[in-house]
């Protein structure tokens, strides 16, 4: 019998990266509605990784924006070397990094005292705004977006983006063993916050 | 570090791991972000569009220019006269391959005829830049299809070129131009 069954997953991939295939070749030829397309496709993912790696959803929405202005101006660069999503997320991270390193927070984040990064780590606390936001519907973006941005960068890059830790000590200039140091303590920050949010809902049974 | 809070711990990365797991892949931005997208483009052209129109306008300019002859330029691209072939369109066989062969044998067979046209050789240069920078594009973008178009375009037109600048019936028609 015949393995080379295509399942209905890789089918609609197959699929996907087809359309995909087929929007840059026309996003190639100056047609703006390929990039209307691919917003359309890709937008409601880019926006989610600019929403975690800023904490912010208004400076996510900007970075957004930058991310498919930048697709149109430098999809020449696009070799189809890699999957095209792959390219695109790599640019949406890259504009989101350059976009943060002017952010104010960013230096104070990397440069701050270690009391300043203390108290931080004690402000992480639920925000009513964002728990009703309906971005939260796993109740974890919102304590994410609380993280201090080392902290919160790391961990989005690492564990929801899957990137190696030398990739992201690459990408934010720092040492690989920063980047773990980072990872860990995002992942103690989101445990206390989870455990806290947690005893709350219980008490309040 | 005792064995159950190890175990603690494990249970609490596990819960983690799977929250992580369960977060939304997508998410809805509050504001419609398209048309900040369709304003921005508007107002910015793609950058390697820019560069491609640059090329043609070369092209362009060739084409409505072809003037007045010389052989030496045919006689200094030819290999056995000196001339050295195109090394960087080597990448792009077998196109640039064949094309380069066509144009050696072409430039041979019209060296010992009087062009009938003064600056050929200029023009054929200005193809040849046009050439360059489409290798150089391709170089980048090698498959890039409007790109390759192009590239065969400008070939096609150095050898129409060559042919037109050495009869005298076609030449003449270059002349009223």
């Amino acid at each position: 019998m015949s393995t080379n069954v295509i399942s209905p997953a890789q089918f609609k991939g197959q699929d996907l990266q087809e359309k995909d295939d087929l929007l840059v070749a026309q996003l190639k030829r100056g047609q703006q509605s390929a990039l209307k397309g691919i917003y359309d496709t890709h937008g409601k993912r880019i926006y989610a990784l600019c929403f975690r790696l800023s904490g912010d959803k208004e400076i996510a929405e900007d970075i957004c924006q930058e991310v498919f202005v930048q697709v149109w101006q430098k999809i020449h660069n696009f070799r189809g070397d890699s999957k095209f999503s792959t390219w695109l997320y790599s640019v949406a991270s890259n504009v989101a990094i350059s976009h943060l390193r002017k952010q104010k927070s960013w230096w104070r984040s990397w440069f701050g005292s270690a009391e300043q990064n203390e108290a931080e780590l004690e402000n992480i606390e639920v925000n009513d705004e964002q728990t009703n936001h309906d971005l939260s519907r796993s109740g974890l973006d919102k304590h994410i977006a609380n993280l201090p941005e080392q902290a919160r960068m790391v961990f989005v890059l690492f564990a929801v983006e899957g990137w190696r830790h030398e990739e992201i000590g690459k990408k934010l200039n720092i040492a690989v063993g920063s980047s773990k140091a980072q990872y860990h303590r995002a992942k103690q920050l989101l445990q206390q916050a989870l455990n806290n949010e947690e005893a709350i809902t219980g008490a309040s049974r | 570090m005792s064995e159950y809070q190890d175990n603690v711990q494990g249970e609490q990365n596990n819960s983690l791991h799977a929250k992580v797991s369960e977060l939304p892949k997508e998410l809805s931005p509050e504001r419609d972000l398209w048309p900040g997208i369709e304003q921005a483009i508007n107002e910015l052209p793609q950058q390697s569009h820019q560069d491609r129109d640059l090329n043609w306008s070369v092209v362009g300019k060739v084409a409505a220019s072809f003037a007045p002859v010389a052989l030496v330029l045919g006689l200094w691209l030819t290999p056995q006269f000196g001339g050295q072939p195109n090394g960087d369109s080597g990448v792009f066989n077998p196109m640039a391959a064949s094309f380069d062969i066509q144009k050696r044998q072409l430039l041979i067979k019209v060296s010992d005829k009087q062009p009938v046209v003064e600056n050929w050789q200029q023009s054929l240069a200005e193809l040849e830049q046009a050439e360059q920078a489409l290798i150089k594009a391709l170089q980048s973008q090698p498959e890039d299809p409007a790109l390759m178009k192009m590239l065969s375009q400008v070939y096609q037109q150095q050898l129409e070129l060559i042919q037109k600048a050495h009869k005298p019936e076609i030449a003449s028609k270059f002349s009223q131009i």
